[in-house]
């Protein structure tokens, strides 16, 4: 049961962290380059994605050896994890500048209204951009970028925990639970991505795929835990306070040498 | 006389498109595992040898503070690269 809601709530926060990032494109190109491409790329780039995990991910599950997986599925979760879990010290902790959703959507409308700009002289002049009619090329393209690169993180995910955990279901609840908040927030309005505290989740998230993957790991390799599958709970609880003293730590280094100087 | 559906131009062009997908495939995974954090590629592969080799309650505690360790060297490695730039 716990098992169960853990791999839930680290499915929903790493797959939202994903939705948001891609959706923050999808609507700075939907608002720049009208909403019939953006939303042709989007439904094309999910198109891919499903091939993708239809082809990988279920042959995967069925011919390679659990433990085997296990080892090689926790492997990617803790590389992911470490990677997610080293930005958001780094933020947290001052030496990096935070991702803010805001300033990202702000910079794609500008790159894009510069493009439509010239695109609108092309046309004018006859160029081959007048005969695409009311789709968008540029559009598209943004579109299907933004979400075939953040939805494959998240296809990876969900095949990670799904595959490792043998738990499919109750990653994909997870998976199409955040699809549901991200969107229904994105279709009210994408003033509210500011407000998703990102860094957090992202600390929430590494930490979580790290514990998963080094738990799998040995899983895969026989370790013996202590408390068997409630060492999960320690494990993430072990890395939550190393990591939070940790930010602490750099915070006050920040600090003492701000003064220094 | 060359013409446009030559056979061995075309396998060449699709030889060469193999080995293009093939170089991103690999430059792709490249990217993911090791990238500009080789060191979490390495603490993974030690923590799987680690795994493999020894069956002790203690390798827990021996595996959990090298991730954390690895996590410490991650940082002081980008800030050591900042102060650097």
């Amino acid at each position: 049961m716990t098992q169960d809601l853990l791999i839930i709530l680290a499915s929903f926060v790493a797959c939202a962290v994903e939705m948001v990032e891609a959706l923050t494109i999808v609507v700075a190109a939907g608002v720049t380059r009208g909403w019939r491409s953006a939303i042709e790329g989007v439904l094309a780039a999910l198109c891919c994605l499903v091939v993708i995990v239809g082809g990988v991910g279920v042959p995967l599950v069925h011919l390679v050896p659990i433990d085997t997986l296990r080892v090689i599925i926790g492997g990617l979760l803790m590389i992911l994890g470490l990677s997610w879990l080293r930005k958001a010290v780094l933020r947290a902790s001052g030496h990096k500048a935070m991702h803010d959703e805001d300033v990202i959507y702000a910079k794609k409308v500008k790159e894009l209204s510069a493009n439509a700009a010239v695109d609108e002289k092309k046309s004018f002049l006859g160029s081959p951009l007048s005969t695409l009619g009311p789709r968008d090329a540029t559009g598209f393209a943004v579109a299907f970028k933004g979400v075939f690169l953040e939805g494959l993180e998240v296809a990876l995910i969900v095949i990670s925990l799904g595959s490792s955990s043998h738990h499919f279901l109750n990653v994909i609840l997870g998976a199409v639970l955040a699809a549901v908040v991200v969107f229904s927030i994105g279709a009210m309005t994408s003033k509210y991505f500011s407000r998703v505290p990102e860094n957090k989740m992202k600390m929430t998230v590494g930490i979580l795929l790290s514990s998963f993957g080094l738990f799998w790991i040995g899983e895969g390799t026989k370790v013996s835990w202590p408390g068997n599958d409630l060492s999960i709970l320690w494990l993430i609880g072990v890395f939550a306070l190393l990591t939070l003293a940790y930010v602490r730590f750099l915070k006050n280094m920040l600090v003492v040498k701000h003064n220094a100087n | 006389m060359q013409t446009k559906n030559n056979p061995t131009q075309t396998t060449k062009e699709a030889s060469s498109y193999v080995k293009k997908y093939l170089l991103a495939f690999v430059k792709f995974w490249y990217n993911f595992l090791v990238g500009d954090t080789p060191e979490f590629f390495v603490v993974t592969l030690v923590v799987v040898a680690i795994g493999i080799t020894t069956h002790r309650q203690s390798q827990i505690f021996i595996l959990s503070t090298l991730i954390f360790i690895s996590l410490v060297f991650g940082v002081s490695l980008y800030r050591g690269r900042q102060k650097n730039t």
